[in-house]
Order: structure tokens, then C-alpha cells, then sequence
């Protein structure tokens, strides 16, 4: 039986590469695998929380939820990247700053 | 499975496979970070959600596993190839495909920060220790139930929102 810690400390260092990624990186597409990156993270420690609960069906239940909000997610996401590239030839953000001026 | 694992003093073959996946998991995150090709990049990442899927495994968790190869790796990782290679036409493709990188350092001062803070604070937490799964109980079975009977709201409102999905980003991505 693998201890709650040990998932927590893959789980905190996943995160923290996927926030690494999607605050440096000058990519949407990237930025958006960032996101992604963060998004297991969480679902690791919601699986290895479930554990211990009494229902272990409904910390997994969660994790199946954030899932389906990713997929939406990165299809929405995507969807607006390739007309943003469209729009401007391009899909670094600090490319696409019409609406600044 | 688990119950004979421990009790023939084979338990490290748990911990052997669990440090075999979180391996993959922060190996292919990290190639990700590093990688000057986003196609790379997308590989990584890839490396990275199977071995999630195995983490998952270890956990006691197969359907969720099986959930995650098929959402992420199926659907999420190939729409992303998808857009990287959509993206990366025309005279612009150097653009689209090149990966530009700013205050590298700060973010992974930022992130070590993060992940510190984190870990420190799991570690004073307490909490009831992990259970074990109990192999008896048909966790699919489990799952199927939840979702007809006290989740079922979440059910139906994911369903829309997938729906919802569907017809904007199809509207959103049109000529």
C-alpha cells in the first residue's frame, strides 16, 4: 500500500512543471499542455485520496468529472487557437493585442 | 491482488512500479518543459499521461486508468496534435512551430516555490491512512451506481456541456 505522501509529493511537482510550462512558454498550444499537465496533477491526489474514504467510488467520480471539463476544455481552447492563428498568422500572446489600443 | 502482495513479502514490487511510473510521469513533463519542438513537446506530454494512467493503477483505480488513456491520450493529445499541425502552415510555420521561452528561470524559481510549499504542507497535515482497496467490492460497478442514482445531476449537466462544446467550438472554428 503506497502512503497518501507519496502521491502528494508526484502529485505537487507535476503541478508545479505544469505551471512552470504554461507561465513560460510564448505558445498558446503549449500554454494549453500546461494547463493539462495541472489538470492530472489534481486528478493524482483526488485517486489517491479516494483511498481512504469511506465510497472510494466517489473521489474517482471526481477525478472522471475533471476529465470530461479538460476534453471540453482543450476542444474550446483549440477551436479558438486555429481562428486566433487565422486572424493574426500567429499564436504567441503577446502577438495578439488588438484589443489594447 | 494487493492482499497476497503484502502477505508473501512482495510489497516492494508495488513501490518498484510505482517509482517506475512517476518516473515517466515527471520525465515526460519535464522533456515537455525542456523540448525546443512542440512535436517533441507533444510526445513528452504523452509519455506523461500514460504514466499517470499507470500511477492510476496503483492506486486501485482501473477504471479511471482506462478513462485516462481514453480521454487524454485518445481524444485531448491527438486534437492538440491536431491543432499543432493545423497551426503550423503557410509562411508562418516557424512561428507556429519554434518555442519561445521567457523569464525561464523566475518561472522555475516560481514553481520550486510551489511545489515546496506544497509538499511541506502535505507533510503536516494528518490523515487517516489509505485504506487499501478492498478487491471484494466491483468498483465499476460502484462507479455505474453513483453516477445513476446520487450523481446523476453531474451526469446530465456534463452532458450538456459537452453538447454545448460541440456546437460552439464548431461554430467558433468555421470559415
Amino acid at each position: 500500500m503506497i502512503p497518501n505522501t507519496y502521491f502528494l509529493i508526484i502529485s505537487a511537482l507535476l503541478f508545479a512543471i505544469g505551471f512552470a510550462v504554461a507561465i513560460t512558454k510564448k505558445n498558446l498550444i503549449l500554454m494549453l499542455m500546461g494547463v493539462e499537465l495541472m489538470l492530472n496533477a489534481v486528478n493524482i491526489n483526488f485517486v489517491a485520496f479516494s483511498r481512504s474514504a469511506e465510497n472510494a467510488g466517489h473521489g474517482q467520480l471526481f477525478s472522471l468529472f475533471i476529465m470530461v471539463i479538460a476534453a471540453a476544455e482543450a476542444a474550446v481552447a483549440l477551436a479558438i487557437i486555429l481562428k486566433l492563428r487565422d486572424e493574426y498568422g500567429s499564436i504567441d500572446p503577446d502577438k495578439i493585442d488588438e484589443l489594447k489600443n | 491482488m494487493e492482499e497476497w502482495l503484502n502477505a508473501a513479502q512482495w510489497a516492494w514490487v508495488t513501490y518498484v512500479v510505482f517509482g517506475f511510473f512517476s518516473l515517466g510521469t515527471l520525465g515526460g513533463a519535464l522533456y515537455l518543459f525542456f523540448s525546443k519542438n512542440i512535436l517533441y513537446g507533444a510526445y513528452g506530454l504523452l509519455t506523461s499521461l500514460i504514466s499517470i494512467a499507470g500511477l492510476f493503477l496503483v492506486a486501485g483505480a482501473e477504471f479511471i486508468a482506462v478513462s485516462q488513456i481514453m480521454i487524454y491520450v485518445g481524444g485531448i493529445l491527438i486534437l492538440i496534435l491536431f491543432g499543432i499541425m493545423l497551426s503550423a502552415k503557410g509562411k508562418d510555420r516557424r512561428d507556429a512551430l519554434g518555442v519561445k521561452n521567457v523569464n525561464n528561470l523566475a518561472s522555475l524559481l516560481v514553481a520550486a516555490l510551489v511545489a515546496g510549499g506544497i509538499i511541506l504542507y502535505g507533510f503536516r497535515l494528518q490523515w487517516p491512512a489509505a485504506k487499501g482497496v478492498d478487491q471484494e467490492i466491483n468498483q465499476v460497478r460502484n462507479l455505474g451506481m453513483s453516477l445513476m442514482t446520487t450523481e446523476v445531476l453531474m451526469l446530465e449537466m456534463a452532458g450538456v456541456l459537452l453538447l454545448l462544446v460541440l456546437i460552439g467550438a464548431s461554430y467558433i472554428a468555421k470559415k
